[in-house]
């Protein structure tokens, strides 16, 4: 009884710090630094109303490069929120644990392509305050050496099975996905969803 | 003698008994373009320019109205969904609302029992693509009230699946401290003294 009772202490410690210290290690894909974003995009809460750029320019498009799943690939930036994430290739369970996931699939392109640039991350690690970005506000992309800047259009509820979210796009567009609710324990009914279009692009932000 | 007593007490236990399907199909069906019309009025209120709702000024008198037409979870859902408070002022998030019912179009109402009808309404918009629309309404306290609301979006759609991005870490961690106060459990029983 005594050796079961220790064995069982011992291994709920363990999952306790095992666990612990694997969602401290996913949070370190996250910098938070308020006071540099917003010195840095100074429209980042110009939330009036921006014309969509409708195609990029051979200026302004990078050499598209393949990359292997789990690659860092570039940074997104939320001045609202205040924080930085690391974008890694692709979106399987072992790139997601690194940070933010950039969608891989016939329907989406990277930010230099005009098309759809889908991001994805965890609820409980990065994106945990996603609900705080809001209609108009800025989100910036930095990608092979540019900054692509894009503004909210719409954010909205659906259920994990929907196929119409990640969809071809004709026009330069980036969606954000995260599981919803926020403080659901398990494996989420739903997804949150931010949709973006492209205002402008910067050479080196 | 004996006969009239049995069908007596018969008659008594049919009046008092519950599960009485006699007295529960008086229920009828649900008043559904009037709890939809309450729905939207209480979900798409009138706002000013930076989301300031105008006929509420805290999410408890919101709650409350709403816990009249739904059961209390699906209130909860809604309200932390689409509203918050700031500065003791309620504000309606910047996002797009749930799917309403378009009661000027065909929809099925299905009776599942006395006190639970599911209702269907296929549709598209702009932002969801076809979906469909399923409503659960309950009689609870003497009233018809919305027991779940529930869209989804049509599978047949040919874009990718999302990603799943819930964690399993906060499962593991809930379940160590499970395991951990099993184990303390186990040494703290085996120390008490047998009498």
């Amino acid at each position: 009884m005594k050796k079961l009772g220790i064995l069982l202490l011992f291994t709920g410690i363990m999952m306790i710090a095992w666990s612990g210290y694997s969602w401290w290690e996913q949070t370190q894909a996250v910098t938070s630094n308020a006071k540099e974003l917003h010195q840095q995009y100074e429209n980042w809460d110009d939330t009036a109303y921006q014309q969509q750029v409708k195609s990029i320019t051979d200026d302004q498009k990078s050499l598209t490069k393949s990359y292997q799943h789990g690659e860092e690939v570039g940074k997104l930036e939320i001045p609202r929120i205040g924080n930085q994430y690391d974008i890694y290739w692709g979106t399987g369970a072992d790139t997601l644990k690194k940070g933010v996931g950039m969608y891989d699939s016939k329907w989406t392109v990277k930010p230099d392509i005009p098309g759809h640039v889908v991001l994805s991350g965890h609820r409980e690690t990065v994106f945990r305050q996603l609900n705080e970005v809001k209609k108009g506000d800025h989100l910036y992309v930095s990608y092979e050496g540019k900054t692509y800047d894009y503004q909210i259009r719409k954010t909205w509820i659906t259920d994990a099975e929907d196929r119409s979210v990640i969809v071809d796009k004709n026009k330069p567009t980036l969606t954000l996905t995260t599981c919803y609710p926020f403080d659901f324990v398990g494996s989420a009914p739903e997804r949150y969803i931010v949709q973006a279009e492209l205002v402008s692009v910067d050479k080196n932000g | 003698m004996k006969k009239f007593s049995v069908v007596v007490v018969m008659f008594l236990a049919a009046l008092t008994g519950l599960p009485n399907p006699v007295f529960a199909d008086n229920h009828g069906e649900p008043p559904v373009k009037e709890l939809e019309q309450q729905f939207h009025d209480l979900i798409y209120l009138e706002t000013t320019e930076d989301g300031k709702v105008k006929k509420y000024d805290s999410m408890a008198r919101l709650e409350e109205e709403l816990k009249s037409i739904m059961v209390w979870p699906l209130a909860d859902h809604y309200l932390e969904t689409y509203f918050e408070e700031r500065d003791g002022e309620l504000y309606m998030k910047e996002m797009d609302g749930p799917v309403q019912l378009k009661t000027d179009q065909d929809y099925t109402l299905e009776k599942v029992s006395a006190d639970k009808y599911k209702l269907t309404q296929h549709g598209e918009n702009q932002l969801r693509g076809e979906y469909t629309l399923t409503i659960t309404y309950s009689y609870e306290a003497g009233k018809w009230v919305f027991g779940d609301r529930m869209n989804q979006v049509a599978s047949s759609e040919t874009g990718g699946k999302l990603p799943d991005t819930a964690t399993s870490l906060p499962t593991i961690m809930l379940s160590g401290g499970a395991v951990m106060a099993l184990g303390a459990l186990l040494l703290i029983l085996r120390r008490k003294p047998t009498v």
